[in-house]
């Protein structure tokens, strides 16, 4: 499935004397299978952003084209844009309201109109692709840790099926070992073809996961492209409050310190290592 | 898609009103609604609408603002309305059926639209000009000789502004949850009322789990920084009464001293503009009659 926007914007509070313009006439392209990592200062409008890709926010100005149809047209089947994309929030957790996890995954899929039992079946699946054993299916919702719930939530939204991902923030607040298992579980969903559109802080995550990364600031699209383009704008992006990867600022440091390196196109800690490699033979 | 309901009606305006003294108004309004109901007498009214008018002059509230509050009443109006001109004997002026419409009905009805529609806007003007925080100090300033009887004032005082300072905060929270169930299909817009209140479910749950949350760890930040209730806690904002606020008790003490003498002086009143309108009505209808002939 093709994602496509044109010159969208979306204001806050637009009849008010001060609207805030979070999106402001951004126009880009995600084919089906990419992995796009967006990045930008908190206040740029990245949340915004996808939540005008999933239509629950309609735009001020502006189409968004979901395989070529316009997801606000009246006639557009709201159902059939749900079942393409799916959307996990900033704090998933927090909207979980069942008895047990499996009823909570269950949620989505009855809400598409699936039987029970197939319900069942694909919840099943979902919430052992995000690492819940079996024996904890029957458990409240309340009784898990936050990571636990975090995965209970995007399990709920993976077993309705969707062709695109959108993550926001879904490492916010966890532990290394939980964002490696969260970040290798999106890779894993890319390699099985499904779109994924992730939001982060964090510079290394979509450095080192994304194959396209897109900087908002201030609601515009600020750089978009690979990693490697991406990040060899290192003065533009500290101009606008971001960085470029760890990486890179060490084999800068060791630069300065007297060894002769490379250090352009240092996105990931492997480009760093294998670098500093060549110039020590 | 809940950010158009606004609660805590404020209006942010440089004015003398704005500026006074929170107790002072809320002794104000006080006082203005009694003195609505202390004469049923048009005279009384005139003054406490000139009085009204001259207080959302000073306050700079548009009248388009202070008037869009009034929609919510507007049906309660129309029934006491009505009420009050099919419901009072007197000298009848059309009678059909079970329907008698008097003088003193319709000028009844007038008088009773006169008071509930001051009542509102006066006391709307308490809130318009005063931010939920003054409101609660000057609350709980006002009522501190309360805590004789162990009334606990001050703990009453910090859950209203408590409860005032997390309203936005849960709206944002609901608006959250809202958007996730919808992304997860969820159904709110049903038309069925069974399909609509089951739809809450997914909303109301999150949204209280949450609620509870906040409440236990603003409680422990709370006494982490050894809050343990009103005893020798100091204020950050300590009121002082002013020049302006003793003005305004002289004014406001004027204004129920005429309201009083008026309203003993005119005691007549209501009669004689019954009479009145009832001559007037009979001057009319000979009037076309004789036009007619
Ligand atoms: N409900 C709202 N009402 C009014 N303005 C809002 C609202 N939500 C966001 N904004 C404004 O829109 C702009 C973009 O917000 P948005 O949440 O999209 O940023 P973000 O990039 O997701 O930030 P963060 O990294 O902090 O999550 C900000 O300036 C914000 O103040
Ligand atoms: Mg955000």
């Amino acid at each position: 499935m093709e994602l496509k926007t044109e010159n969208l914007t979306y204001e806050y509070e637009s009849n008010s004397a001060t609207p805030t313009r979070a999106v402001d006439g951004v126009s880009f392209v995600i084919p089906g299978g990419e992995f796009l990592g967006i990045v930008g200062h908190t206040g740029s409008g990245k949340t915004t952003l996808v939540q005008l890709l999933d239509g629950l926010l309609k735009p001020s100005a502006g189409t968004v084209y979901l395989d070529g149809e316009d997801i606000n047209a009246k006639n557009y089947s709201r159902k059939k844009m749900r079942a393409g994309i799916g959307i996990v929030f900033q704090y998933p957790e927090y909207q979980l309201f069942e008895s047990t996890i499996l009823k909570d995954v269950c949620f989505g899929p009855k809400n598409q109109g699936l039987k029970d039992e197939e319900a069942e079946k694909v919840a099943v699946e979902a919430l052992k692709r995000v690492g819940i054993k079996e024996e904890q299916f029957e458990l409240s919702p309340f009784e898990l840790s936050g990571g636990q719930r975090r995965r209970v939530a995007i399990a709920g939204v993976l077993a309705m099926q969707p062709k695109i991902l959108i993550l926001d923030e879904p490492t916010a607040g966890l532990d290394p070992a939980g964002r490696e298992e969260m970040l290798s579980l999106m890779d894993e969903l890319n390699r099985d073809g499904m779109t994924i559109i992730l939001i982060s802080h964090s510079m290394e995550d979509v450095a080192a996961h994304a194959s396209r990364i897109m900087v908002l600031d201030k609601g515009k699209v600020f750089l978009d492209g690979a990693p490697a383009e991406v990040f060899a704008h290192v003065e533009e992006l500290e101009n606008i409050g971001l960085a470029a990867p760890e990486a890179y600022y060490i084999l800068e440091e060791i630069r300065k310190a007297g060894l002769e390196i490379e250090t352009e196109n240092t996105v990931t800690v492997e480009d760093a290592v294998s670098k500093i490699k060549k110039s020590l033979c | 898609m809940l950010k158009d309901i606004t609660l805590g009606q404020y209006y942010r305006a440089e004015s003398v009103i704005h500026r006074l003294d929170p107790r002072l108004k809320l002794v104000g309004s006080l006082v203005f609604m009694v003195s609505l109901f202390l004469f049923n007498n048009p005279i009384c009214y005139l003054t406490a609408a000139v009085f009204l008018v001259i207080v959302i002059a000073l306050s700079k509230i548009p009248v388009k603002f202070m008037l869009r509050g009034m929609k919510g009443i507007v049906f309660l109006l129309l029934i006491t309305v009505l009420y009050h001109v099919l419901f009072t004997t007197g000298t009848v002026i059309v009678e059909f059926w079970i329907i008698h419409i008097t003088y003193e009905g319709i000028l009844n009805a007038l008088m009773m639209f006169a008071r509930l529609f001051m009542l509102i806007v006066g006391s709307s003007i308490l809130t318009l000009t005063t931010t939920p925080t003054k409101l609660t100090d000057g609350l709980e300033s006002l009522f501190k000789p309360l805590k004789i009887f162990r009334v606990p004032v001050h703990e009453m005082a910090m859950m209203m502004s408590i409860a005032l300072r997390f309203i936005p905060i849960l709206m944002e929270e609901t608006d959250r949850i809202m958007k996730a169930q919808i992304a997860r299909g969820a159904d709110l817009g049903s038309k069925n009322i069974f399909v609509r209140v089951k739809g809450l479910v997914p909303i109301l749950v999150p949204l209280f789990v949450s609620a509870f949350r906040r409440a236990g760890d603003l409680a422990l930040a709370m006494e982490a920084r050894c809050y343990n209730g009103g005893e020798g806690r100091t204020k950050m904002k300590v009121m002082h009464l002013r020049l302006r606020d003793f003005i305004s008790m002289y004014i406001l003490a004027l204004y129920l001293g005429a309201i009083i003498v008026l309203g003993i002086f005119f005691k007549g009143l209501p009669a004689i503009v019954c009479e009145d309108m009832q001559c007037g009505l009979e001057f009319l209808i000979a009037f076309f009659k004789g036009l007619k002939g």
